[in-house]
């Protein structure tokens, strides 16, 4: 078998298990902000978490099939392991970075509620 | 050649992700009763940002410790002693190690200065409430 089939198996389950469980993490853990910013509407966090959940789903999956179509060719077994090592690293730190930008906007907002309840 | 290629990833991998887990374990055991503190006391709120935080770290480490894998163009020609191995082994393993620690170290001024802010926001309050 060519060696980018055996990468492309390799790293679409392990990319799709990582993307799909930190979403679930965050839409189980950023219920109590979105709470927080509606004024305690539960209903309405439902929704809008749910949105949220379905467009970071599309949004990342869809980014890792697409990577699938820049992959290069693969000669040999450490070539296999450095390609995925790169690839997986590259996506694995972009969630991390995203995911530290939403933290700094949920605390701005938070701040901007006080400032105005005050 | 490749053989040592090989089992330098294989043994790179396993420490690296060990260290981690490690590591985020302890920190964010100590983070709870930080995020209790900043939040005063609100559980549910102070557990969901304390796991975000967790989330956050183990992304960030394990992805550079990906990217970071990669043996280097230069390296690649001279590796075929099992003391290059160990040599780059090591510098891999160390180099991941300070980041790791200086990760650790910002995360904890994060908490600090959380810590910091809660307390001032709350003798705001207090110095409005008495007016």
């Amino acid at each position: 078998m060519d060696f980018n089939v055996i990468a492309y198996l390799i790293y679409l389950p392990i990319t799709v298990f990582i993307t799909v469980k930190v979403g679930y993490i965050l839409y189980k853990n950023g219920e109590p902000f979105i709470l927080k910013q509606l004024n305690g509407d539960g209903e309405l966090t439902k929704i809008i978490n749910k949105t949220l959940l379905v467009g970071y789903y599309l949004i990342n999956v869809g980014y890792c099939l697409y990577i699938i179509s820049l992959w290069k060719d693969v000669k040999g077994k450490v070539d296999l392991i450095q390609s995925l090592g790169d690839t997986i690293g590259f996506i694995v730190l972009g969630l991390g970075v995203m995911h530290f930008i939403n933290i700094t906007v949920l605390i701005f907002l938070g701040a901007n509620k006080e400032k105005t309840i005050n | 050649m490749e053989k040592y290629f090989i089992t330098a990833y294989l043994v790179y991998l396993p420490i690296v992700i060990v260290l981690t887990y490690f590591v985020a374990k302890t920190l964010f055991k100590s983070g709870q009763t930080f995020m209790l503190d900043i939040f005063s006391g609100r559980e549910e709120i102070a557990t969901a940002t304390n796991k975000l935080f967790e989330v956050g770290f183990y992304l960030l480490n394990l992805g550079f410790a990906l990217l970071a894998m990669k043996i280097s163009m230069g390296y690649q020609e001279i590796l075929d002693t099992k003391r290059e191995l160990l040599e780059i082994l090591s510098s891999k393993v160390g180099g991941f190690a300070v980041c790791l620690g200086i990760m650790l170290f910002f995360n904890l001024f994060l908490f600090f200065r959380g810590k910091k802010k809660a307390k001032e926001s709350k003798a705001k309050y207090v110095v409005q409430a008495g007016r």
